[in-house]
This record gives C-alpha cells, sequence and structure tokens, in this order.
C-alpha cells in the first residue's frame, strides 16, 4: 500500500488539502490505520503546543485587577462604576463575534467560571452549558461578563463540555461566542 | 520545491556562505525547538531518550544540505510547522526502528483485522435501537446466527463500499479508533460534535437500510 506523503497529511492536518485531493486522501485514510495515526497524533501534537500558556493568562488577569484596584481606590469612584473599567478591560473583540477568554482546553473543574467580552449596548447575556451529546447542562442570564456554574451541575473529569454565550444587544440584535468546548480534569 | 522557497527557509537555504548559514539554522530551531521537543517526548521514555530523539531530529534535518527541508512545498496546502512536525515524528519512528525494531501500536493492525472489528461494532449496532455512543459486540453467537451475520457481512460490504471517502473515514474514526465525537469534529473540521453524531446517525440509517433491503434481519445480542 502506498501511504499519504508527509505534506499531504499535514495539508490535511491543516484542513486546507486541495479540494480536488479530499476524497482521495480521506479515502485512503478510511482504510489506513497508519496514515491515521499520523493525522490523529500530529493533530493532539499541534494543539498541546499550540495551546496559549496559562502564566500569559494569569498575568494578564493579574495586570487587570492591579488596574482595576487603582480605579476603586482612586477618589470618586463609587460602585456603580464598576462596571465600566471591566468592560473596558474585557473588550468585546470584533464586530460580529463575542470574545471567549475561558474556559478553553484541559480546565481544572475547582473554581470554573465562565468569562467573556462585554458588548457595546448589551442588555444582558445568555450563557448556555452543554454535555457533548448535546444535552444541555445550565442555562442562565446575566448581566455580568463572568458566570459560575451552580454546584448541583455536575461536571466529570475526562468528559468534554460545550459553552456558548449570546449577547442580548438593545437594538434588538444578537452576538455570540460561538460554540466553545473545554476538557474537564482534576 | 519547484523554486518556491518558503519564507522560513529563505535565509538557511538561501545563504551566501557558512556563517549566514548557520545563524539562520540557529535561528530556524530556536523558532521550532518547543514544537520538536514535544515530538521527542510524545515517544515516552525519560529525558536522556527525548533528548536522543531530539538530537536524532536535528541531525537528519541537517543531512545532505538540509535536502528534508529542502523538500517541504508551500503550494500544497500545509503551514511549516504542522509539516515539520509530521516530519519529525516520521523521524522519531526510524529512529525507534533503528534502535528497537518496528514499534507495536494500536494503529499497527492489518486491515482485515481492523474490517472486521468495524463490522461487529456495526453489526451489534444495526441489530437494535442503540444510540451510536452504545455498541453491542456480538462476538458469542450460534450456527444459524453466524450465517445470518455472514450474510449481513456481504450485504455491509457492499453497502460500505458505496459510502462516500468521508462516511467511511467517519466509521474508522468513531468505531476502529474508539474516537470521541470532539475529536473527530477537530480532525475533519466539523463546526461541533453534534455534526459529527448527526453524521454518523445518518450513515447508520443508510446501513440499516442496506440491510433491510436485502432482507437481512438483526440478530439479538
Amino acid at each position: 500500500m502506498t501511504h499519504l506523503t508527509d505534506i499531504e497529511i499535514a495539508a490535511y492536518v491543516d484542513r486546507n488539502l486541495p479540494t480536488a485531493d479530499l476524497d482521495r486522501v480521506e479515502d485512503h485514510l478510511a482504510g489506513c490505520a497508519e496514515c491515521r495515526g499520523h493525522v490523529l497524533e500530529t493533530k493532539q501534537l499541534l494543539r498541546r503546543v499550540r495551546k496559549p500558556r496559562r502564566v500569559i493568562a494569569g498575568a494578564s488577569v493579574a495586570a487587570a485587577a492591579a488596574i482595576l484596584l487603582v480605579f476603586l481606590t482612586w477618589p470618586g469612584n463609587g460602585p456603580e462604576q464598576l462596571t465600566a473599567p471591566a468592560a473596558t478591560l474585557r473588550d468585546g473583540g470584533s464586530e460580529s463575534r463575542l470574545l471567549a477568554y475561558g474556559p478553553s482546553g484541559e480546565t481544572a473543574r475547582a473554581g470554573l467560571q465562565f468569562v467573556w467580552g462585554s458588548a457595546p449596548n448589551a442588555a444582558s447575556y445568555r450563557i448556555t452549558l452543554s454535555r457533548s451529546d448535546g444535552n444541555t447542562l445550565w442555562s442562565a442570564s446575566s448581566s455580568d461578563t463572568v458566570a459560575v456554574p451552580p454546584a448541583g451541575v455536575g461536571l466529570h473529569s475526562g468528559e468534554h463540555y460545550f459553552w456558548i454565550v449570546d449577547a442580548i444587544i438593545k437594538d434588538g440584535s444578537t452576538r455570540s461566542t460561538g460554540m466553545r468546548e473545554f476538557e474537564v480534569v482534576e | 520545491m519547484d523554486g518556491a522557497v518558503p519564507l522560513q527557509l529563505s535565509p538557511l537555504l538561501r545563504a551566501s556562505d557558512s556563517h549566514l548559514r548557520e545563524a539562520a539554522w540557529d535561528e530556524l530551531i530556536a523558532q521550532h525547538t518547543r514544537l520538536l521537543l514535544a515530538v521527542a517526548r510524545s515517544f515516552g521514555g525519560g529525558t536522556d531518550e527525548a533528548m536522543d530523539r531530539y538530537a536524532y531530529i536535528l541531525e537528519k534535518l541537517r543531512a545532505g544540505e538540509f535536502s528534508r527541508l529542502r523538500s517541504f512545498d508551500p503550494t500544497r496546502g500545509a503551514s511549516f510547522s504542522t509539516w515539520l512536525a509530521v516530519m519529525a515524528r516520521r523521524l522519531c519512528l526510524d529512529h525507534h526502528r533503528i534502535r528497537y525494531g518496528r514499534p507495536r501500536n494500536t494503529h499497527d493492525t492489518n486491515d482485515a483485522n481492523a474490517l472486521r472489528g468495524l463490522r461487529r461494532q456495526l453489526e451489534g449496532s444495526l441489530s437494535s435501537d442503540l444510540d451510536v455512543a452504545e455498541l453491542v459486540d456480538s462476538n458469542s453467537v450460534g450456527p444459524d446466527a453466524r450465517t445470518v451475520l455472514e450474510e449481513r457481512d456481504t450485504v455491509l460490504r457492499s453497502a460500505l463500499a458505496r459510502l462516500e471517502p468521508r462516511e467511511r473515514l467517519l466509521l474508522a474514526l468513531r468505531f476502529q479508533d474508539d474516537l470521541p465525537a470532539s475529536r473527530i469534529a477537530a480532525i475533519i473540521g466539523a463546526p461541533t460534535p453534534f455534526h459529527v453524531y448527526r453524521q454518523l446517525n445518518g450513515i447508520l440509517c443508510q446501513l440499516r437500510a442496506a440491510l433491510e433491503s436485502h432482507g437481512v434481519d438483526g440478530v439479538d445480542g
């Protein structure tokens, strides 16, 4: 059996294979465990290597907390202005997509919280958490850009979960984070 | 490479003297060391073994005036780092074979055994209204039931051959490699795992219809 070349495997992993080659390559992969193994292992490896490092996220959160602390201690700031710097620090991102900060990838169950970017003129946010079989585990509305699942929502180690946040804008339009995935680890 | 030198390799492959070439090589390796080390570590063993593999990768990438790197064609759809990861993995497999002989792993099965396993799992799921995630391995059956299974096997083989390549790949990833829908979605580029479940259910419906049209009955347990 003639196996796939390195460039064909790499192009398939990158999902950038020329259309004319896709059927042929997938036909080969369907019948060749060795080449499938190359695709699977390479995909896993790149996912680990390209994952943003937690230390960077931690530094951003620490910097954000420091700025917030300065704002809170500045004379004249009342509690009603607490949401303004948070919205500035967690910018909503592009026009069409709501920014999703986390969780993403392998995530510890302890301290799990969902964080997303704010949308200008958002009336509220709706978060939905689902299992990998599509069943909804938990759904809630919030005016904040952080949500913590209640204790009764059972998340199991080794399981994959999906979450999505929809921002309902005051003019009736919506923006979404799109479906995000994470895996619970101990 | 047909003359098209990728940007990442241009300083190395077009260097006019050895000093510039060495500087370009050091820079290229510095950029991709994390990836290459991850590849080397992914084959297990301790730090020494991983570093042996890492050194082997670098040695082979340099060999023949960087002939392996020169073989990268940026017009074929793959990014350089992905191609480098695939290339490095193959080199690690070569390193393992040189040292320990051909490695035994879950992917080193012959096609006949793999297909038999797939059919057993498909037969189990088609004999009742089971969810795709729940498979019954119908291993222990009597002679009469075995005849029915062989008949079903023939019909299944024919039906499988009529599936699209993507559909056959989905079946292989799910029933031979035992991958969850989320990983399958990432590999084939499906938007969500739900798309994978829907496609798999659709394929099983097709196969069920093929069995029913040939009058092949289900087998209990």
